[in-house]
């Protein structure tokens, strides 16, 4: 039987796709080993071998996505008791943008993949969670993808400056996250002071020698 | 009416053929209007009486643009037909598209340049289904011997019209164009041009020119590299009529050229090489032929190796060739199944106009599937999902077990490697609802 996954992207070997885009990922991951139980550690192969196992349940009876809500449903009770507004927990590698009203987030690409849209443009019926299956019963309006660029604007006042860069760092320190808050942008602009601090941040973060404690 | 005449007008500017009194009088005897025959004769008394000049005619007809196009069957007709001197296409561009050509090869002073055609895409184009649809490659190599297996083998395909290219031509069977697994046929004629006889490119599609880099080559060394790393990944069987190149030693030394042109080492991650398949009449040299096996770059271009003797260009003979063409073919496909190497046809023509480009950066390396593939996963940052990742660990450790973060890790990431069922559609169609 054709493997049913080639119909739209080809569906290369499980151990090369895995090896070549996963395993950098995953030895990002557990360079620091988490011990998720005594004498248990998660590693890369571990992960690699589970991954190769769904591979071959793929080739003969459902898709990636079904094969996803299948695991979420096997654990339904334990993964709906966790929460965050940090990580997508249907993809697990981006942040997610909307909260439904059961607590559970989800990013605007889940919700593009696995809902029906409304009657607008870039509109989604939400009806269930997809982490906990509870009733949803939201509408929902993503951003559409030709919304760009993101851009971050540093106003002018002479020594007010040091305002918009407290508030910068405070809001870098409220996402959490290992990379600069610039990342988000694709353009950083600024006038008068807002623009000598968008030289000095941006240049200073692309040779990694800004520090936060320059500004306070 | 007016624009009706203007186009006949245009007509009789556009095409010398037609005489205006032609066109002037079949205008009069289908006007129902007393005043526009009226009007008709008028033109063309005058016309006739040589007062009025064709350039009116014309001034008239640019007056009123061109209504939109429409596309039958590879030709260009326009409802309206607007003179030369404008910007849109004449009757005189407009002509079926006969390129057959799957790659040209052009030399300009000490550079060469591959232009795609898109041969791939428009043969692909016309299959049915063609994201359900599994094509096999044969390449053939030769000459006359070939050329009348080929009419035998493909008889609905007209080969023998084509204009034999030094490349090769791309052709699908018209047999097995609405099955699953249709085939697609190259031919390679040895020594004839590798450029475009038939006039200028870009009047019927699209074509992509791409500069070869470090290329000083001999133009046979360059088809050789254009067979070998470029089309051959591409190929599941290629046939090599040993008789069209002048025996069994000759053709031993054409394949050892070929080998020779994989001058870098393959670095491929997806090895993707067709099967060989020598047809012979003769058992002179025979040795030379076989030996051909014991190259030490040959398995790295070819998967496997048969001789296959046939007596010259008899039915018996061709049948003989159809029937181990069949056979072959069937275990290359099965092969690559097996390698997960086995491309739908809209894949397989995404894949192949990457891999020119990539080609023409290294024409030396064989292309490589999976990178010329270019991966959605490939836009992952290892940085931000890792972040992620380790974010969920963070707040599963305790509440679930070992064995299921696992199964959650490995499921998300089966979703970012094989993306190809995402669509909600897909999802429907093949599993049924939804289980929420």
């Amino acid at each position: 039987m054709d493997h049913p996954l080639t119909n739209v992207s080809p569906g290369f070997s499980s151990q090369l796709v895995f090896e070549t885009f996963f395993v950098p990922i995953l030895e990002a991951l557990t360079a620091s080993p988490i011990d998720i139980t005594p004498g248990q550690l998660l590693t890369t192969g571990l992960i690699g071998q589970q991954f190769v196992s769904f591979f071959d349940r793929l080739a003969t009876i459902c898709t990636p996505h079904n094969l996803r809500r299948q695991v979420f449903f096997k654990h339904q009770s334990a993964v709906a008791r966790l929460k965050t507004t940090n990580t997508c927990l249907w993809c697990l590698i981006q942040a997610p943008q909307r909260t439904l009203r059961c607590g559970h987030s989800l990013c605007e690409e889940c919700l593009d993949q696995y809902y029906a849209p409304g009657h607008g443009v870039y509109t989604y019926v939400v009806d269930l969670c997809l982490v906990c299956g509870l009733g949803a019963g939201t509408l929902l309006k993503v951003k559409p993808p030709t919304v760009m660029p993101s851009l971050l604007g540093f106003d002018g006042g002479g020594v007010r400056g040091i305002v918009a860069l407290v508030l910068t760092k405070r809001l870098q320190d409220a996402l959490d996250v290992p990379y600069a808050l610039w990342e988000f942008f694709h353009s950083v602009v600024g006038t008068s002071v807002g623009r000598v601090i968008t030289t000095q941040v941006t240049l200073m973060q692309q040779l990694n020698k800004f520090r936060w404690s320059y500004c306070t | 009416m007016l624009r009706f005449t203007v186009l006949l007008a245009n007509l009789a500017h556009s095409g010398p053929q037609i005489s205006y009194a032609t066109i002037l009088v079949l205008f009069f005897v289908i006007s129902g209007n007393k005043l526009v025959r009226s009007l008709s004769i008028v033109v063309l008394a005058a016309y006739l009486g040589g007062r009025l000049k064709r350039t009116y005619l014309v001034g008239l007809a640019r007056l009123f643009p061109p209504r939109k196009s429409v596309v039958s069957d590879s030709v260009l007709i326009y409802r309206d037909v607007m003179p030369q001197c404008c910007d849109f296409p004449t009757i005189h561009t407009m002509f079926r598209c006969v390129h057959v050509q799957w790659l040209d090869l052009d030399q300009t002073e000490t550079r060469w340049t591959l232009t795609d055609p898109g041969r791939f895409r428009s043969v692909i184009d016309e299959f049915p289904d063609a994201e359900h649809q599994w094509p096999s490659v044969v390449f053939f190599i030769g000459k006359r011997g070939k050329a009348i297996a080929l009419r035998e083998i493909y008889t609905s395909n007209n080969v023998s019209r084509r204009q034999a290219h030094g490349i090769a031509n791309l052709l699908a069977d018209v047999r097995t164009h609405t099955s699953d697994h249709p085939i697609l046929f190259a031919d390679c004629t040895p020594g004839a041009p590798c450029s475009s006889l038939l006039g200028t490119w870009g009047a019927c599609h699209e074509s992509r020119r791409h500069a070869i880099c470090g290329n000083n080559s001999h133009l046979e060394d360059m088809i050789a590299a254009v067979h070998v790393n470029l089309m051959f990944p591409f190929t599941h069987v290629v046939c090599i009529f040993a008789d069209d190149l002048g025996g069994n030693r000759a053709c031993a030394r054409y394949i050892e050229r070929l080998i020779g042109r994989r001058i870098r080492p393959s670095v491929c991650r997806t090895e993707a090489s067709p099967h060989l398949l020598i047809t012979t009449s003769t058992s002179h040299e025979l040795d030379d032929l076989v030996q051909v096996e014991c190259h030490d770059g040959f398995h790295s271009v070819f998967e496997s190796f048969q001789v296959l003797p046939l007596d010259e260009a008899t039915a018996v003979g061709t049948h003989k060739l159809k029937t181990t063409l069949s056979h072959v073919i069937d275990d290359a496909r099965q092969a690559r199944r097996e390698r997960h190497l086995l491309f739908n046809a809209l894949q397989l023509a995404i894949v192949f106009a990457r891999a020119s480009e990539a080609f023409s950066q290294d024409p030396v390396k064989p292309v490589d599937l999976f990178t010329s593939s270019q991966h959605p996963a490939q836009l992952l940052s290892v940085k931000y999902v890792a972040h992620h990742l380790q974010h969920f660990l963070r707040l599963s450790v305790g509440r679930l077990s070992w064995s299921t973060i696992v199964e959650h890790i490995a499921s998300a990431l089966i979703v970012q490697g094989y993306p190809s069922g995402v669509h909600r559609e897909v999802i429907l169609k093949l599993d049924g609802p939804s289980p929420y």
